[in-house]
């Protein structure tokens, strides 16, 4: 029979040697759960778009190795005034951080249009999240299809540290 | 029982004794031990009889199971019951010295590392009822200081939203094609969510799906947290990651 005495004890010896892992040997993690609006007359392939919904979790690696995701639903009228909600699934390959409140997050993404179609895979895309001192920012969106302006954060949050 | 002389003749009186339904020698054991009685017609108690092995009883501890009578008159403890807290990263011991549970974190301790980006919807009938979320968390299970990484989540429809450091790892494991974590995450507020994500699927939003389950947990006195309790969800977009470190 294991004795639990003696393993809660190697726990804390175990917790006290982790401490000693320092935040600077640490990667940067960018990770948020926001929503937020365009500017008017925004558009996405062709697709009027006046709302984000975003979610994304990235380890920035120094060099600029990074691992993550990055997900964005871009909300969406179609040409002929119906709801037409854009996915973008995107795998985060490298990043930067060049300010400590910006994280440039690109990779490969799939896009589904949400017009039927079958989605687009193996899209480039770069996403430049920008934070303020409310824990919101900005989201900006380059892809190999379209770009979009920043979008303002509203609700939610955007973590960069 | 004693005769005494009747005073008004030369011989005792016959013999007699305590009627059947006087106990003659008590249980010792209440469930498995015999009260024995005065057979009514004769001097002796009988023999001394006990339950048969067949009949239960308890020895009134947590740690053992199914006791059972041992034919001699006392109730001895079956196995101990199953302690089992459904954390494959903690050992389950029902300790008999302390009588209960105690669980400690399997050696070597597991370790993950996590990241994920996405929506759920949790009221599928209200198309507007989104959550956003994202995170990335790494570390050890069960260890104090170990866990490392950020949650960010945001419920579209009432706006509100949690956004914390991970600050404990119950477990993390890998599944077969990708691994589960169940996390602690920690508000500036002090309010306290345990997050799992899992990763079964590339991308997670399709079949077999990712899954998320968001559930609230404390809230510190005077403070007002969502207390948002998302059920476990497939990914409606994104994908969660488990990464082999």
């Amino acid at each position: 029979m294991k004795r639990p005495s003696v393993l809660f004890a190697a726990l804390v010896l175990s917790a006290s040697l982790a401490a000693p892992r320092g935040a600077a040997a640490d990667p940067t993690i960018a990770t948020g759960g926001a929503g937020g609006t365009y500017p008017p007359a925004t558009s996405f392939a062709g697709v009027s778009i006046n709302g984000i919904q975003s979610g994304l979790g990235v380890e920035i690696n120094l060099g600029g190795s990074s691992l993550g995701q990055f997900c964005a639903v871009l909300l969406g009228v179609s040409g002929l005034g119906v709801e037409q909600n854009i996915k973008l699934e995107g795998e985060v390959t490298t990043a930067s951080q060049p300010a400590p409140n910006v994280a440039i997050l690109s990779g490969l993404a799939t896009i589904d249009m949400g017009d039927g179609l079958p989605p687009a895979d193996g899209i480039p895309f770069t996403a430049t999240v920008a934070t303020d001192a409310s824990g919101l920012g900005t989201i900006g969106l380059v892809t190999g299809l379209a770009s979009l302006p920043d979008a303002r954060m509203d609700v939610g949050s955007l973590t960069i540290r | 029982m004693t005769e005494f002389c009747p005073g008004n003749a030369a011989n005792c009186p016959a013999d007699q004794f305590k009627s059947s339904s006087t106990t003659c020698r008590p249980a010792a054991d209440q469930k498995c031990d015999i009260a024995e009685k005065c057979s009514g017609n004769g001097p002796a108690c009988p023999a001394d009889a006990f339950q048969p092995s067949t009949v239960t009883c308890s020895d009134g501890r947590f740690c053992t199971d199914n006791d059972k009578c041992d034919g001699a008159g006392h109730c001895v403890g079956g196995p101990p019951p199953s302690c089992s807290d459904n954390n494959a990263c903690s050992t389950d011991v029902c300790n008999l010295d302390t009588d209960r549970c105690e669980h400690a974190s399997v050696q070597p301790a597991c370790e993950g590392k996590m990241t994920g980006g996405g929506q759920i919807l949790v009221d599928k009938a209200n198309k507007n009822d989104k959550r956003s979320f994202g995170f990335n968390a790494s570390g050890t299970a069960l260890l104090v200081g170990g866990a490392r990484g950020h949650f960010n989540y945001v419920n579209h429809a009432a706006r509100t939203h949690i956004d914390g450091p991970v600050t404990f790892i119950y477990y993390a494991t890998p599944n077969g094609t990708g691994g589960i974590m169940r996390f602690e995450v920690t508000t500036a507020a002090g309010c306290k969510y345990q997050v799992t994500a899992e990763d079964w699927a590339e991308p997670g939003s399709k079949p077999p799906y990712d899954y998320l389950t968001v559930e609230w947990v404390f809230s510190p006195p005077t403070i007002s947290c969502p207390m948002d309790n998302t059920g476990r969800q497939p990914l409606d977009s994104g994908n969660i990651q488990w990464h082999n470190q």
